[in-house]
């Protein structure tokens, strides 16, 4: 068995390795490198068509958000404006709106009311200035809805694609779902560097500047909420929506997540989010949870209430109610 | 120290010295591994829209991988509980193999974790004090510890076994042993860690069900022994050192009992899935069945079944005491497992998504080439450790080479 | 060219109706004029949600919502007039044209009303008999034009209390009225008093497939289970 004449390492191989180095071997070293170099440079070749401010050594060496001083932030945010500026022409007013105190955000969603007519799907996007391939692309929209069939509530035979002259159809109902702002978010426990974390108000958010685009958030986010940019997000000037602030709708770099933060970018100036503005059936009720006298406490006490998927244990504070 | 230096200096000499074999052999190897990091820098600068992957089904054939390979490299324990726990003495000859296979393929993890990544650049923030690591919390935090520990473990007991060797001295029992006690527990943890970053997914119910670290190492103990049994009847052929036939016999009866627990858990789990027509079923009836008009990955699962009753089919009966047949049952069950816990395990847990819809994952041209560049780098790590690490082992690499051994 | 036809008509009979009203009107102002009360110039019914006071418009820099569409949802009718100066003064008509209690639809103009209002059959249920720019109550009173959501309350007493308490229909503006106004939409802005049930649509285009998808140009319409 042990005879090979074959024998891959030989006596005569390990010897050399003894023998001080010569000449020739070095120079054939030499030679091996430059063509291993050389290889190795064409591979790295589309290094070159990275555009000259896509990693910036001050972003490299920024801090996590809630490490930031107030006035490194208003730097970070000087320079992501101008930024935007230069890439898309467009200068956003961009902001930090911190929590305010006593306020806790709670959604709910009427389903008796919902037609399924995507306004909210639309105006997130006009909103929040997703990525879009085209004007029409609503991929990265935080919401979807869902058309279910009447008699059961059974997501595994819903439809995102339905698209029938009119809504609602007769024998269908609707149920738009999006971020949840779970209490209990899976999405903020698995994060491996605390780039998504829930602040005080309620609203889970993403530090788009720390993220490292894992995206193990996605796979534990029971309701499909995050998105990933799979690309530089591209966006036309016209639809920019230049009211931003850093942890909300600001235009997101490659590589990161986002999802809904119920626009708090208007909620924490006391609006309404833009999905709510548009609701033509007013399905959609916003308010603070902690105020008793609020319109989402109106529900939680008087309606009846469903919570998707409350079996996961991510106590939302989003919520579903009927009417009828 | 110096003697060290020296060590080091003759191990890289001898890394470039060999037959053209070797070389044409590193040579491919080096193309591929260049192939697939020229993919990946055109991923880097176009960002993952490059690969298959979507908002629906956000992790593909790089999780897919590395959730395998951590097996593999789990599996590493199966030479080293033989060896040192049961003290059968033909398995020292070999348990060294084993740890070197160990560190390739914990290397190879590592970057199929750091391709998939959306932002590499910012890698650091998972390391203190620059970043910020969230741990205990993240599962993932915890998979980065376990691995990075088995790799330094594994470093360090290859490393020193091989050194002494090469000093012909006696290894300290002290330096290796607890290290290598150690090393057993976290062989199971690192798979375990792994098998929890999907169990303790909630959300996904595919994933999220008790048997998945159990079916995890019971699978890992089957792949990992099948590659080992292969490679070292690849040493035993291109080089003169002596490994038996008795290792590839323990082995072969370790893979039997892993893979008739594996097959057994999966029954397990399709009877759970199948007999109460559950709405979590939905991933599994995709995976096997097709749902809704859609069966991408119908044919993977049924190939990986298939090749894992012939691979089980063979080792429980005695064919494959004929290293003929040992080694198609080696190759049976290393792909049927591939399969099964890559396209089969990872892309179930997405399709359908948490609200139902169907989005189909097939990797792309250019992430296939980012994998097989990975993979061909694990293979020419491992096979220079080999290159090295076998002439010490059969004493031809000595520290003073008049006492070296004539073999050959 | 059809369609500058059909204005044309429209035009030159909303001349004449709005000429024999003021004749009418001209004729018998004479005797009964002081019995019309109008207390207000009252609004269409249908007009948007009011513009809010500078004073409250948002932060300077900032730019208001003119991205999101905040239409009220009932289709506008009768623009037409409203252009042409109609003042909405019914009874500028109605002084003259009298209805039955019993009548469940109009016998001389406004033809294209249907009373499609479950058990709530007859024009006199909501429209007050001698004046009809207000609105009738249970026990005869009137309900100015602007209280529309005074009427239905008659009816939809649990619908009304839910409105009241913000959770039906939709409210625009600020949560937190410490910051700025809220505005609610009205009944009547949302549903045509006449047939009530809320009118179907036209859903805006659905979720696009994601392009990188496996199948992802054979499967474009997917997933219709």
């Amino acid at each position: 068995m042990s005879h090979d004449p074959q024998n891959e390492v030989s006596p005569k191989t390990i010897e050399q390795v003894y023998r001080p180095m010569t000449r020739r071997t070095f120079l054939k070293g030499a030679a091996a490198s430059m063509v291993g170099v050389a290889g190795l440079m064409a591979a790295l070749k589309p290094l070159l068509e990275l555009d000259s401010g896509a990693i910036t050594l001050d972003e490299l060496l920024q801090k996590h958000y809630r490490q930031l001083t107030p006035e490194d932030l208003r730097r970070i945010m000087d320079n992501l404006a101008a930024k935007a500026e230069k890439e898309h022409g467009v200068r956003p007013t961009l902001r930090d709106l911190k929590p305010l105190d006593g306020v806790e955000f709670g959604y709910a969603l009427n389903l008796t009311r919902c037609i399924g007519c995507r306004k909210c799907a639309h105006a997130c996007l006009a909103e929040n200035n997703q990525s879009r391939a085209n004007p029409d692309d609503i991929e990265m929209s935080y919401i979807r809805v869902l058309e279910l069939d009447k008699g059961a509530i059974n997501l595994e035979t819903s439809n995102v694609y339905y698209n029938p002259e009119t809504v609602p159809q007769p024998d269908k109902y609707y149920m738009p779902v999006q971020c949840h702002q779970c209490r209990q978010a899976p999405c903020t426990k698995v994060c491996p560097v605390q780039a998504t974390w829930q602040e005080k108000d309620g609203i889970v958010v993403v530090d788009y500047n720390w993220c490292i685009g894992c995206r193990y958030c996605m796979a534990a986010c029971p309701y499909d909420a995050r998105r990933f940019n799979y690309q530089k997000p591209t966006i036309a000037k016209e639809q920019i929506n230049p009211n931003q602030t850093y942890l909300s709708n600001r235009i997101r770099p490659k590589g990161v997540v986002e999802k809904c933060t119920f626009c708090l970018h208007r909620t924490r100036d006391g609006k309404y989010p833009a999905c709510l503005e548009v609701c033509p059936t007013g399905a959609r009720v916003f308010g603070n949870l902690l105020d008793p006298d609020s319109e989402i406490n109106y529900i939680l006490k008087n309606k009846r209430v469903y919570i998707l998927k409350e079996d996961v244990g991510t106590q939302p504070r989003f919520y579903y109610f009927f009417d009828k | 120290m110096r003697d060290y230096l020296t060590f080091l200096f003759r191990v890289w000499r001898l890394s470039f010295q060999g037959s053209w074999k070797f070389y044409a052999w590193m040579s491919v190897l080096t193309v591929v591994a260049l192939i697939g990091l020229h993919a990946w820098a055109r991923q880097f600068v176009d960002g993952l829209q490059t690969t298959g992957m979507t908002n629906q089904v956000s992790w593909g054939a790089y999780i897919a991988n590395f959730t395998f390979l951590v097996g593999v490299a789990a599996a590493a324990v199966m030479l080293v509980i033989p060896a040192y726990i049961y003290k059968k003495e033909h398995m020292h000859e070999v348990v060294l193999f084993g740890e070197l296979l160990a560190i390739a393929v914990i290397v190879m993890c590592l970057l199929f974790v750091t391709v998939d990544l959306g932002r590499p650049d910012r890698f650091h923030h998972m390391i203190p004090p620059f970043g910020i690591f969230n741990f205990p919390g993240s599962i993932l935090s915890w998979d980065v510890i376990v691995l990075n520990g088995y790799l330094l473990l594994n470093l360090h007991i290859a490393g020193y076994l091989l050194y002494c060797r090469y000093r012909h001295q006696k290894p300290t029992k002290k330096f290796y042993i607890p290290f290598v006690f150690l090393s057993i527990a976290w062989a199971v943890s690192i798979h375990t860690v792994t098998a929890f970053l999907y169990v303790g997914l909630a959300g996904r119910s595919y994933w999220h069900h008790p048997l998945v670290p159990s079916r995890f190492l019971a699978s890992a103990f089957v792949a990992g022994p099948a590659l080992m049994i292969l490679t070292f009847q690849i040493i035993r052929r291109v080089t003169n050192y002596f490994i038996g036939d008795q290792p590839i016999f323990t082995l072969r009866m370790i893979m039997t009992v892993a893979m008739i627990i594996n097959m057994f858990l999966l029954a397990c789990e399709l009877f759970t899935e199948f007999y109460s027509p559950t709405q979590h079923a939905a991933a599994a009836h995709y995976l096997y069945f097709g749902l809704h008009g859609y069966s991408g990955l119908v044919p993977w699962i049924w190939t990986a079944i298939v090749l894992d009753v012939i691979g089980l089919t063979l080792l429980i009966t005695p064919a494959s005491r004929r290293i003929l047949w040992l080694n198609v049952a080696c190759i049976t069950c290393f792909v049927g497992i591939w399969i099964e816990k890559g396209m089969g395990l990872i892309i179930p847990g997405f399709v359908p998504s948490p609200l139902g819809q169907i989005v189909e994952y097939l990797p792309t041209l250019n992430e296939t080439l980012v994998c097989l560049g990975i993979w061909a780098f694990g293979l020419l790590m491992f096979s220079w450790m080999l290159h090295v690490a076998i002439p010490i082992m059969n004493g031809s690499l000595r520290d003073r080479p008049e006492l070296a051994a004539q073999i050959n | 060219m059809i369609k500058f036809a059909q204005y044309s008509l429209r035009l030159a009979l909303a001349v004449a109706i709005s000429a024999g009203v003021w004749w009418l009107c001209q004729v018998s102002s004479a005797g009964e004029a002081q019995s019309i009360q109008i207390t207000e110039p009252l609004p269409p019914a249908n007009l948007p949600v009011v513009e809010k006071p500078p004073a409250e418009q948002p932060p300077v820099g900032l730019p208001t919502d003119t991205h999101l569409d905040k239409t009220p949802p009932r289709a506008t009718k009768g623009l037409d007039l409203v252009k042409l100066g109609w003042t909405y003064n019914c009874m500028e008509c109605h002084k003259l044209l009298k209805a039955r209690w019993n009548y469940d639809r109009p016998m001389v103009e406004h033809k294209d009303i249907r009373l499609d209002h479950g058990n709530n059959r007859f024009c006199l249920n909501c429209h007050h008999p001698t004046n009809r720019n207000a609105w009738v109550d249970y026990d005869g009173a009137e309900i100015a034009q602007a209280n529309v959501v005074q009427l239905c309350a008659k009816c939809h007493g649990t619908t009304y209390r839910d409105w009241n308490a913000g959770v039906h229909g939709r409210q625009n503006g600020h949560w937190d009225e410490a910051k700025g106004d809220k505005t609610k939409l009205r009944c009547i802005q949302c549903h045509d008093p006449h047939s009530p049930k809320f009118q179907a649509m036209k859903p805006l285009p659905p979720l696009t497939y994601p392009s990188r998808a496996a199948g992802a140009d054979a499967a474009h319409a997917p997933h219709i289970p």
